[in-house]
């Protein structure tokens, strides 16, 4: 049974709490104030799984949203930013699993006034549990809640004190309680996703729908940006660059939508944006996968690596500052608030078609071209033919989420499932292609002679031979994984979505 | 999920006092705990204020259309919840023996639980029943209160036996002192007896005190009202041991 949650302007009002005096005896316990403060990582992940995390001046606490208290509850003066460096085993175990590499954050602070009140029966029995939260100074007056705190066994009893609380003109919360109380600070709790949601109607242009895609990945850029400066967590590059990669995509495969040069203008200013941050971007992931190196070479090379990601830290420190940099100045301001006003105001080419025509025939087309260059790699292919191949992918990729909301879908979710395991595995044979590439470079670079350096040298080129041997094998299970795509449950799926032109 | 009984041949010895104030303190260490009362004179569901049923479910307990789980409740306190009785109880007996396996029908309503609780205390009526039998059998530990005297002594021998024909495990079974009036000098020489004739007896007793007597009329654990007095202090003791024994 979870807790009932009543919003009202003030809890006398209605005599709510006479009703309840009338039936039950009502022993109130002190009140309390306290400030909490919420947490949770930037793209919601503890309000998406239905969790509050909070902190007080001195613990740190983390509840079920509908439930009545923390379940977890562990003294803290500070609170980590991430899972990794909590103390305590439980609360790493169940952060690991729901924030995973993002930051916890906190949120603008709360200061709550309790009251809380046991509810009893004639037998002195507790039947119910209410409590009454009041929000202190916020802009549009004090917000008041009544929490009725179920008791096992007593549902009657909670049906006769939530009925009294609509007696008393209270209003059920449609909400989780904190999701209410943020809003006091303009905060909507969720209101960040990476994932694309774009609801596009069949009866739009494609310029209509172009339009909608872009408000979308621009709003996505901008939001990013100070917690990349802040340099909270990696994924706030992540997410920026997925959005101008996005962009790019639809500025270049939808070219119905929009004027030739004005296209062509941005896209070259979006890559331009995206050059800046790829080497950050490279040595992110190298730091995020630090762990894997380490485990992929025997512990007596150890030392070797440790020079190496002392190296990669300190470029990424000098690559952050200088991006950090770059997106504080006026050109890069200029650049979005031209694209922005392009967008409030575009200058649309006359009878732009229906969106789900160009949706329809640019998604088949593509997904030929796929099949024609994928049935011809062969074990005799050079690497480049499965870069190219990748590209294709990833631009099929975005044509689906684009226009996803044009199409059935179970049936999209399950194209998007069947095309996964191939971009995995050229996702794959990409990376550590890439990584090869920079290990490389890096022993060119680096001196021979003291015997650190060839304790390092010997760490990179071990490092080196496993990445090779495992693209090797990528290589191999390509085939396999294209064969799957290739399949005739993944042609008919696509005939039925996107028909046969 | 653990099981714990309180069991005894012999009435009145301080089962009921004993499985209300262990599953309080149980549950006061953050354990799960859900406490059966069994006995159809619903003593321990009135020692925590809950109403007995209102006398037909005893069903509940013996076949698959009624959840046993539907009809429990919260207490006041954290962690503790009640199954209460129900006068039918009394006919228990009969239904069990009307089940499809009767030496073992409890085992299987109590395994709903599973998951939901950590430990599960079971309240028995004074008796050697089918339904005595069953607890015996789903149970973990067998916690049996002993007043020191000569027909507390005879019924536990005779428990003993009874369990033994039985071929239960008489290592389950942890035998206490309940009751103990320390001025008596036959209470004190016949723990020593009893120590001496049947090893495994706890080191820490209940002892004959007026506020737990009062019980009845505060209707609450007695350490959640009184948790700094002596008998509350003594239960912890007990209670400790009880955990080292058998490890909870
Ligand atoms: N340690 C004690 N000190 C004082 N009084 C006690 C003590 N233990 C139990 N009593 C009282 O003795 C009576 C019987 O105790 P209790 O109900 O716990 O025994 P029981 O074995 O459960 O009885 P029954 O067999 O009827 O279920 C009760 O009135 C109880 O208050
Ligand atoms: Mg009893």
């Amino acid at each position: 049974m979870s807790i009932l949650c009543f919003r009202t302007e003030d809890v006398n009002s209605g005599g709510f709490m006479l009703r309840v005096e009338e039936r039950f005896e009502v022993e109130s316990e002190s009140p309390h104030e306290s400030f909490i403060t919420p947490y949770d990582t930037f793209d919601w992940r503890m309000y998406g799984n239905g969790y509050f995390a909070y902190a007080t001046p001195t613990s740190f606490n983390i509840q079920e949203s509908l439930a009545p208290s923390p379940f977890l509850e562990r003294e803290m003066r500070s609170v980590p930013r991430f899972w990794w460096e909590f103390k305590d085993d439980r609360l790493r175990a169940l952060l690991k699993n729901i924030t995973g590499i993002r930051a916890l954050l906190p949120l603008p602070g709360l200061e709550i006034h309790e009251q809380k009140h046991r509810v009893r029966n004639e037998d002195g029995k507790i039947v119910g549990r209410l409590s009454i939260l009041t929000h202190a100074a916020s802009e549009d007056g004090a917000r008041c809640y009544l929490l009725i705190e179920p008791l096992r066994g007593y549902a009657e009893e909670r049906d006769s004190l939530s009925a009294m609380a609509r007696k008393s003109g209270m209003k059920r919360l449609p909400c989780p309680l904190l999701e209410d109380l943020l809003l006091v600070h303009d905060i909507h709790p969720g209101d960040y996703s990476s994932k694309l949601d774009i609801g596009l109607r069949r009866t739009q242009t494609i310029t209509e729908a172009a339009l909608a895609i872009h408000g979308q990945l621009l709003s996505t850029m901008r939001s990013n940006i100070p917690g990349i400066i802040q340099d909270y967590d990696t994924e706030f590059l992540h997410d920026f660059r997925v959005a101008t990669r996005r962009t790019r995509a639809c500025l270049s495969q939808i070219k119905e939508a929009f004027p030739p040069a004005i296209a062509a203008e941005y896209n070259a200013g979006f890559k331009k944006i995206a050059q800046r941050c790829n080497v950050l971007r490279d040595l992110d992931v190298y730091l995020l996968e630090k762990q894997r190196y380490y485990d992929l070479l025997p512990q007596h090379l150890h030392q070797g690596l440790d020079q190496y990601f002392a190296h990669i830290k300190r470029r990424r420190k000098a690559q952050h500052k200088s991006f950090a940099d770059f997106l504080q100045t006026k050109t890069f301001a200029s650049t979005l608030e031209n694209w922005g006003a392009f967008l409030e105001s575009p200058q649309t080419p006359a009878g732009s078609p229906p969106a789900i025509e160009v949706a329809r025939s640019r998604i088949r087309d593509r997904f030929r071209k796929i099949i024609k260059k994928g049935r011809k790699i062969s074990t005799a292919s050079p690497d480049k033919d499965l870069h190219s191949l990748r590209i294709d992918c990833k631009r099929l990729r975005y044509l689906l989420e684009f226009f996803a909301s044009l199409f059935p879908a179970k049936k999209m979710d399950r194209l998007i499932k069947h095309m996964k395991g191939l971009q995995d595995n050229l996702g794959e044979f990409n990376d550590l292609a890439v990584q090869q590439g920079n290990l490389s470079v890096y022993l060119a670079r680096s001196g021979h002679n003291a015997p650190q350096h060839q304790l390092r040298s010997a760490a990179i080129g071990g490092l080196l031979a496993v990445l090779s041997n495992r693209q090797n094998e990528v290589r191999e299970e390509f085939f396999h994984s294209f064969a799957e795509f290739d399949s005739k449950q993944v042609h008919t799926l696509c005939k039925e979505l996107f028909g046969e032109g | 999920m653990r099981i714990l009984s309180f069991y005894s041949i012999k009435g009145g010895v301080g089962k009921t006092t004993a499985a209300v104030n262990l599953a309080y303190l149980n549950a006061r260490e953050g354990r799960r705990t859900l406490l059966c009362d069994l006995d159809p004179q619903a003593s321990a569901s009135f020692y925590f204020r809950i109403k007995p049923m209102s006398g037909q479910n005893s069903k509940m307990l013996v076949s698959a259309q009624r959840k046993a789980s539907e009809f429990v409740r919260a207490t006041d306190y954290e962690n503790l919840d009640l199954l209460p009785s129900d006068i039918s109880f009394r006919k228990l007996d009969i239904q069990i023996d009307k089940a499809r396996k009767p030496k073992s029908q409890l085992k299987h309503t109590f395994r709903q639980f599973d998951g939901e609780y950590d430990t599960l205390f079971i309240d028995c009526p004074p008796n050697i029943t089918l339904l005595s039998e069953n607890i015996f059998r789903v149970s973990d530990i067998m916690l049996v209160p002993v007043i020191p005297t000569t027909l507390s002594r005879r019924t536990y021998e005779q428990l003993c036996d009874f369990l033994l024909k039985q071929e239960i495990d008489v290592e389950r079974v942890i035998p206490f002192f309940s009751m103990v009036d320390r001025r008596k000098n036959m209470h004190k020489q016949m723990m020593e007896d009893l120590r001496g004739a049947h090893p495994g007896f706890l080191e820490h007793y209940i002892p004959y005190r007026s506020d737990i007597e009062k019980m009845g009329t505060f209707r609450a654990p007695l350490p959640a009202v009184y948790p700094e007095s002596r008998s509350a202090r003594e239960m912890v003791s007990l209670w400790r041991e009880v955990l080292e024994r058998a490890s909870v």
